[in-house]
C-alpha cells in the first residue's frame, strides 16, 4: 500500500522535477526576458514563446521517448517548454514598463546599462517576475504528474497505478497530494511576492 | 504525415470531439464568470473568498480533477462530461478573476457619467462597464482557450481526450507518426481558436484605435 | 428653483462633508459652488442628482423633494458635465451625445439626429461626430460631454469643473462659449470650479465654500467682489479685487467718433490739437478697418485689442492705459468704430456709483 515513506519518495520527485524544470527555464527565460524588456526589441520571442502553450506536454513528452528512450529528459523538456512563456513574459514586461521617468533619471545620474538593468529595472519589475514564477511553478507541478505516465516517480504514480488496479483510494491520495503540493508552493511563492513589492519593505527604506 | 493521410477520417473525427471538449468549457466559463464578476464586484468580502478558491482550484491537478469528478457526481469514469466540467471549473476559476480585473479597468469618471445620466446598475454592466472592459478580458479568455486544448489531451491517460488519444495509442504502439499528428491537430487548433479570440477582441474594441489623429 | 434646506453631510468615520446648507439656486441661473478642495462644493452638487445622499435636510426641485423621486429618473432628467468629460470610450462622438435620449427609450434614428443638433450647438464640427473619445483633443472631448448634458434639453444642469483638465487657452475659449450658449438655453445651471476667477467670470450667483462644508458667502459676483462677507472670502477672492470689481461697472462713457482716414490709412482720435511737437497721435487701421498700432512722428506702438462697449468700466481702464494716446479705441467685432476720452473714463473711477 502507499506507506509513509513512499509517499515521502513521490513528493522528493515530484519536487525534483519541478524544481529542475523551473530552474531550467529560469536560466532561458529570465536572461532573455530582461534583454527584450530593456532594449525593447525580440518581442516577437514572446509571441513565439506564447505560442508554446498550445504545445501539449503530453504528445511532447511520449513523442520524445520515442525517439530518445525513457528518462528524465522527455518530460523535463515538456515541463520547460512549459515553463517558458509565463516567466519569459512576465519577466519582459516587468522590466519594459518600469516607470521611463525613474529609469531616465538613472541614466541622467551616469549609471551604465547594465546598473540600470539591474540596480533600477530589475528591482521594479520584481514583483510581476515573481508572479511569471507563480504561474510557471502551479502548471509545472500540476503537469509533472504525466511522468508517471512513462514511467517515471513523482506523485502521478499514484494516479496512474490507482486507474490501473482500480484502487480508486490511491488516486484521491495522489491526487489531494499534488494539490497540496501546490498550494504549499504557491503560498510561499506568494509570501515572495508580498516581501519584493515596493513599499512593503520598511526596513529597507529605514536604512536607505 | 504518412498515418494522416492513411487515417483522415479518424484524424478528423478526433479533432472535432477535441474541438467540443475544449471549446465548449471556455464557453461554459465565460457565461458564468461574467454575472458572478459582475455580482462579486458589489461584495468585498465574497469576492475575497471567491479569489481565494479561485486560486486553490487552479492548483489542482487536471488528471486529478478528472478522475475525481466521477466519485463526486457519479458519472461513469469514460463520460466527457468529467473533461467537461473540470475544464469549466479551471476556466471559471481563471475568468472570474480576470472578469474582476477587467471591471476594475473601467475608468472611474466613466462609470460615475453613466450613474450621473440615469443608467439603472444592470443596464450600466451591459451597456457600459462590459464594453469598456472587452481589452482587458480577451487577452485572458485567449490563455484559457489556448489552455483547455492542451489540457483536453491529457484526458487520453484516462480514456477521454480527443487528440490525446493519439499519444497514447502512438506510444503504446511505439508509433511517432500518430503522436506527431496529434501534436500538429491540437497546436493547430489551439492557434487557431487564439486568432478567432483574438479577431472577436479587435473587432469589439474598434474605439481604442486612435486613427484618426486628435485635431 | 433648486433648494437646499438644512442639507448636512456627515460620513461613518465622523467626517463632516456638509454642515447646515441653506442655499436656494434660483430657475435660469448659473449658479457657481466655489472653494478649495475638500469643502463639500462637489459633494453639494452631487446631492442635487442623488449621487451622494444627504444625512439630515432635504434638497427640493421645483418644489419636489427629490427623496422621493426614484434615482434613474431623477438623473435622466438633469445633464451632468465631468471634469475631464468621462465620456464612454467605446462610443463615438454622435453616440455618447446621443446616451440620455437613448436611456429615456428613444429610438437611434430620431435620438442621433437630436444628438447631432447638440454637437452643432457646442460647435464641434460635423467631421468629428464619427470619432472616438480617444480620437479627440481634450477640448473637443469637453465640447462632447456638454453636448452629451443638453442633448435631451433637461431643465437642470449640472457641471463639476468641467474645464479644469483644458489648457488655459481652450478653458477661455469654452468658458466664453457657455456664456454664449446661455442666450439660447434656458437651463438652471449649477456650476463646481476651485478657480475664484472663472466663478466670478461665469457666474450669475456665486456660493463661496470653505473648510469644513460651511457657505462663508451666496452672492451676487459683484457683491463677493466689493463686500466679502468676511477674511476668508477676500482671500479667496485674492488680489486686484477692487480693481477687478470695476468690470461689473457699466461703462456708459461717451464714444466719440473717429476722423477720416489720411493717405496712410490712419485716422485721428483725440479732442484737442498739438499734444506734442510732434503732432496728436493718430490710429493705424488695417483693410478691414481693426485697429493695428499707433502713430506719431517715428514712434510706432501697437494698438491692442482696445474696448468693446458694454463690457466695464475694468475693460475701459485697461483700454486707456494701454494706449499711448489720450484716447482709447472703441472695437466693434474687431472694428474700430470709436474712442474713449482718458479724462471721461479716470472721471467716472472717481465718482463710484452708489453702492447702497
Amino acid at each position: 500500500m502507499t506507506d509513509l515513506s513512499t509517499i515521502l519518495l513521490r513528493m522528493l520527485e515530484h519536487l525534483g522535477y519541478t524544481g529542475l524544470a523551473v530552474g531550467v527555464s529560469a536560466l532561458i527565460a529570465l536572461p532573455l526576458g530582461l534583454l527584450i524588456g530593456h532594449t525593447g526589441r525580440g518581442t516577437w520571442t514572446i509571441g513565439v514563446a506564447n505560442a508554446l502553450r498550445a504545445l501539449p506536454s503530453l504528445g511532447l513528452m511520449t513523442l520524445l521517448v520515442l525517439f530518445i528512450g525513457a528518462g528524465i529528459v522527455p518530460p523535463i523538456t515538456a515541463l520547460v517548454l512549459l515553463a517558458i512563456p509565463p516567466i519569459l513574459a512576465n519577466t519582459a514586461a516587468g522590466v519594459a514598463h518600469a516607470d521611463p521617468a525613474t529609469v531616465d533619471a538613472a541614466r541622467a545620474m551616469g549609471m551604465t546599462e547594465r546598473q540600470v538593468l539591474i540596480q533600477v529595472e530589475l528591482p521594479i519589475a520584481l514583483p510581476l517576475i515573481v508572479g511569471g514564477f507563480r504561474a510557471a511553478t502551479l502548471q509545472v507541478v500540476a503537469t509533472a504528474t504525466i511522468a508517471a505516465f512513462v514511467n517515471l516517480g513523482g506523485l502521478g504514480r499514484f494516479i496512474f497505478d490507482g486507474l490501473a488496479l482500480y484502487d480508486y483510494g490511491r488516486v484521491l491520495v495522489g491526487a489531494a497530494l499534488v494539490a497540496g503540493v501546490a498550494l504549499a508552493l504557491d503560498g510561499v511563492l506568494a509570501l515572495v511576492s508580498r516581501a519584493v513589492a515596493p513599499g512593503r519593505h520598511p526596513r529597507r527604506r529605514a536604512t536607505a | 504525415m504518412s498515418w494522416m493521410l492513411t487515417n483522415g477520417g479518424m484524424f478528423t473525427e478526433l479533432l472535432g470531439e477535441h474541438t467540443v471538449l475544449s471549446l465548449l468549457p471556455t464557453v461554459i466559463g465565460l457565461l458564468l464568470a461574467v454575472p458572478l464578476g459582475a455580482m462579486l464586484r458589489g461584495l468585498p468580502r465574497a469576492r475575497t473568498i471567491a479569489v481565494v478558491v479561485a486560486g486553490i482550484v487552479f492548483t489542482i491537478p487536471s488528471l486529478a480533477l478528472f478522475v475525481v469528478i466521477p466519485g463526486l457526481i457519479g458519472t461513469r469514469i469514460l463520460d466527457p462530461v468529467n473533461v467537461v466540467l473540470a475544464l469549466s471549473m479551471y476556466s471559471l476559476a481563471l475568468l472570474v478573476r480576470s472578469v474582476l480585473d477587467a471591471l476594475d479597468a473601467v475608468p472611474g469618471d466613466v462609470r460615475d457619467a453613466a450613474r450621473a445620466m440615469g443608467y439603472a446598475p444592470l443596464r450600466r454592466i451591459v451597456a457600459v462597464d462590459l464594453p469598456v472592459a472587452v481589452p482587458v478580458l480577451v487577452p485572458a479568455l485567449r490563455v484559457v482557450a489556448v489552455t483547455n486544448v492542451s489540457l483536453v489531451s491529457v484526458g487520453a491517460v484516462i480514456g477521454i481526450g480527443g487528440l490525446g488519444s493519439l499519444f497514447t495509442a502512438g506510444y503504446q504502439r511505439s508509433y511517432p507518426d500518430q503522436i506527431f499528428a496529434g501534436i500538429i491537430g491540437t497546436v493547430v487548433l489551439a492557434l487557431l481558436l487564439d486568432r478567432l479570440i483574438a479577431l472577436a477582441g479587435w473587432s469589439l474594441t474598434r474605439w481604442r484605435r486612435t486613427a484618426g489623429a486628435a485635431a | 428653483m433648486i433648494e437646499f434646506e438644512g442639507v448636512s453631510k456627515t460620513y461613518p468615520d465622523g467626517t463632516t462633508a456638509i454642515e447646515q446648507l441653506d442655499l436656494v439656486v434660483p430657475s435660469g441661473s448659473l449658479t457657481v459652488f466655489v472653494g478649495p478642495s475638500g469643502c463639500g462644493k462637489t459633494t453639494s452638487m452631487r446631492m442635487i442628482n442623488r449621487m451622494v445622499e444627504p444625512t439630515t435636510g432635504r434638497i427640493l426641485v421645483d418644489g419636489e423633494d427629490i427623496a422621493a423621486v426614484p434615482t434613474v429618473r431623477l438623473r435622466q432628467s438633469m445633464g451632468y458635465v465631468l471634469q475631464g468629460a468621462g465620456l464612454f470610450p467605446h462610443r463615438t462622438a454622435l453616440d455618447n451625445a446621443a446616451t440620455t435620449l437613448r436611456l429615456t427609450g428613444m429610438s437611434r434614428a430620431e435620438a442621433r439626429e437630436k444628438a447631432r443638433d447638440a454637437l452643432r450647438l457646442v460647435r464641434l464640427r460635423p467631421e468629428l461626430d464619427d470619432r472616438f473619445p480617444s480620437q479627440l483633443s481634450g477640448g473637443q472631448q469637453q465640447r462632447v460631454g456638454v453636448a452629451r448634458a443638453l442633448a435631451a434639453d433637461p431643465p437642470v444642469l449640472l457641471m463639476d469643473e468641467p474645464f479644469s483638465a483644458v489648457d488655459p487657452v481652450v478653458r477661455a475659449e469654452l468658458q466664453a462659449e457657455l456664456l454664449h450658449l446661455r442666450k439660447t438655453l434656458s437651463q438652471t445651471i449649477v456650476f463646481v470650479t476651485h478657480d475664484i476667477d472663472e466663478a466670478l467670470l461665469l457666474g450669475d450667483r456665486i456660493a463661496v465654500f470653505g473648510p469644513g462644508g460651511t457657505v462663508h458667502q451666496y452672492a451676487k459676483p459683484q457683491t463677493i467682489l466689493e463686500r466679502p462677507a468676511d477674511s476668508f472670502v477676500a482671500q479667496m477672492v485674492g488680489r486686484d479685487r477692487g480693481f477687478r470689481s470695476l468690470g461689473f461697472q457699466t461703462d456708459d462713457l461717451p464714444v466719440h467718433p473717429l476722423g477720416e482716414r489720411d493717405a496712410q490709412g490712419a485716422v485721428t482720435a483725440h479732442s484737442s490739437e498739438g499734444h506734442s511737437a510732434e503732432g496728436p497721435w493718430r490710429l493705424l487701421l488695417d483693410e478691414e478697418g481693426g485697429p493695428v498700432a499707433w502713430l506719431r512722428g517715428e514712434s510706432r506702438i501697437p494698438a491692442g485689442e482696445g474696448h468693446v462697449a458694454g463690457a466695464g468700466l475694468r475693460s475701459a481702464l485697461d483700454a486707456v492705459l494701454a494706449s499711448p494716446a489720450d484716447a482709447a479705441v472703441v472695437v466693434d467685432e474687431g472694428r474700430a468704430v470709436g474712442w474713449l476720452d482718458r479724462n471721461a473714463v479716470l472721471r467716472a473711477l472717481s465718482v463710484p456709483e452708489d453702492r447702497s
